[in-house]
């Protein structure tokens, strides 16, 4: 069976001109490579594009892919590079975020509540859409080092040897890194200490 | 930096992976994390980014790796499919053959002539010679098996070494002596006997002489006599390789020669199969006696030394029986 493969099986047998071996790989990283991106760069439509941009350059480099490097590795790579660069890139074109306070109080809400803050229908709904916001702000206030850390630790389930293959430093710095991504988040989200230990 | 920050390094810097990651950061903390993506903070890419990638897949799938034989073909039809390179390796191919062919035929200087079915001669150059074996006596005075039309009795009176035969040949030796139909071989050396005679008489002519008959021997308008009985004791092909040569003898010309002796003696290429390979030892053998000769002439005993060590190697019997017994050769000793 095709989808009891490894990814790197999957990926010989694409190397080998197997469309559906491609197609299992894209089924079970889409999903998890796309929310890395979007929460990296906060922007959907861009992670949608960043997201193909990704699984193109896999297309491409396909016929280069040796067996012996762990795809995953490879893939995200290839998908933080291209956060990075895109964050690059948008330093020097701003633009409004719905996650970003609409002003310098701290207090005040993003444009995503205001587009947004009709839709909840009940309770827990504006419960999960606040701690959502929050979560993603949290996140987004991170340093990029931090946040593409804790991305990878907390929602990719990556060890952090491999994190630390990804973004190119040693294990410890990824380690520390990851320490003060986590001191950050709390103090963030301490608000909502309650409201977590509330969430089912 | 507090203590408890110190606490918290130390504890990330010693987190190994099998740790739970509950250890290092704050449960509730984590709690969050997950109570937020159970509750769809996760999000799925657009449908539309899937066909795309799937369509571009499709696309630029890496092709299977064909056979190193199919990859040579694949580079080589577009060079040999245009018609100028396809006439040029045509013209090659042509050319080629046509110069060897030419070489072939310019080397010995004359056309190939094939001895017909029988074994090819090149083949009975290095043969020992075969054993002599005692001929039954002819009934009628007539050569043993020679046909009658081989019988030339208008042959012209000519010294022995009309066209010598090549050495024995071990394959065929009765045809070799009968002469067989068109393939006469090496029994040139029975072309003009007499049919008359009883007992064989004798030939009224021989054209070569077995190595026993010297320069002493009469010639052959001579040769006949009580002497023979229409026989000949030996084999053909001994014979005719001992026959001893005279060098200042003209050689009879081509086409006043018994057909099959044309045929088979003067085909100085060797073949196999019938297929000409090459000049013969024998008539390289021949071309080196000439050669020698000329070198003798001019005192350049040097040569002729060297091509008497090449004709020894190319043909013993020859050289042994012609070559070392060349007037020409032998002033140079």
């Amino acid at each position: 069976m095709l989808t009891d493969e490894s990814d790197e099986d999957l990926m010989v047998r694409y190397q080998g001109g197997e469309v559906r071996a491609f197609e299992i790989l894209l089924g079970r990283h889409r999903k998890p490579v796309f929310n890395f991106i979007l929460r990296f760069v906060g922007d959907k439509e861009t992670a949608e594009d960043l997201l193909q941009e990704t699984f193109m350059r896999v297309i491409k480099g396909a016929e280069a892919y040796k067996r012996q490097a762990k795809f995953t590795t490879w893939l995200y790579t290839i998908a933080r590079n291209l956060c990075v660069d895109q964050t690059r890139r948008r330093k020097h074109r701003r633009h409004a975020s719905l996650d970003a306070p609409m002003s310098s109080d701290e207090d005040s809400g993003t444009l995503l509540d205001v587009v947004a803050g009709n839709e909840m229908g009940s309770d827990r709904k504006t419960v999960n859409k606040q701690l959502h916001h929050k979560l993603q702000g949290a996140i987004a206030s991170l340093g990029e080092e931090q946040r593409e850390v804790f991305l990878m630790r907390e929602f990719l389930d990556m060890p952090f040897k491999q994190i630390a293959d990804v973004v190119g430093v040693p294990e410890n710095t990824v380690k520390s890194r990851m320490r003060y991504a986590l001191e950050k988040l709390r103090l963030e989200l301490d608000d909502y200490k309650d409201l977590a230990k509330a969430a089912p | 930096m507090t203590a408890a920050d110190d606490d918290l390094d130390r504890k990330l810097l010693d987190h190994d992976d099998d740790d739970d990651p509950a250890e290092v950061s704050d449960a509730w903390m984590r709690r969050m994390i997950g109570a937020a993506r159970a509750s769809g903070f996760d999000e799925e890419p657009a449908p539309r980014v899937d066909a795309l990638l799937m369509a571009a897949a499709r696309r630029h799938a890496p092709r299977p790796r064909a056979p190193w034989w199919a990859r040579l073909a694949d580079w080589a039809r577009p060079a040999f499919g245009h018609p100028a390179l396809a006439g040029a390796a045509a013209l090659v191919i042509v050319g080629g053959a046509a110069g060897v062919m030419y070489r072939r035929g310019h080397q010995d200087g004359t056309s190939w002539r094939v001895a017909g079915p029988s074994a090819p001669r090149s083949s009975a150059v290095d043969a020992p010679p075969p054993p002599a074996l005692p001929a039954p006596p002819a009934p009628s005075g007539a050569a043993v098996g020679v046909p009658q039309e081989v019988l030339r009795p208008e042959l012209p009176s000519q010294p022995a070494t009309l066209h010598r035969p090549t050495t024995a040949r071990t394959e065929k030796p009765t045809e070799a002596r009968v002469g067989g139909s068109g393939s006469l071989g090496e029994s040139q050396t029975f072309a003009k006997v007499p049919s008359d005679g009883p007992g064989g008489g004798g030939r009224d002519a021989k054209l070569d002489r077995g190595a026993d008959s010297t320069d002493r021997d009469p010639p052959l308008e001579e040769a006949g006599g009580g002497d023979h009985d229409g026989t000949d004791e030996r084999a053909p092909g001994q014979v005719a390789a001992e026959s001893p040569p005279t060098a200042e003898v003209p050689r009879l010309p081509v086409d006043e020669r018994a057909p099959e002796a044309t045929i088979a003696s003067d085909s100085v290429t060797s073949t196999r199969g019938g297929i000409p390979t090459g000049p013969s030892p024998r008539a390289q053998s021949e071309q080196l006696l000439a050669q020698a000769r000329t070198a003798s002439r001019a005192n350049n005993c040097g040569a002729v030394k060297a091509m008497a060590i090449r004709v020894r190697k190319l043909d013993a019997a020859y050289y042994q029986a012609v070559f070392a017994r060349d007037p020409a050769v032998k002033r140079c000793r």
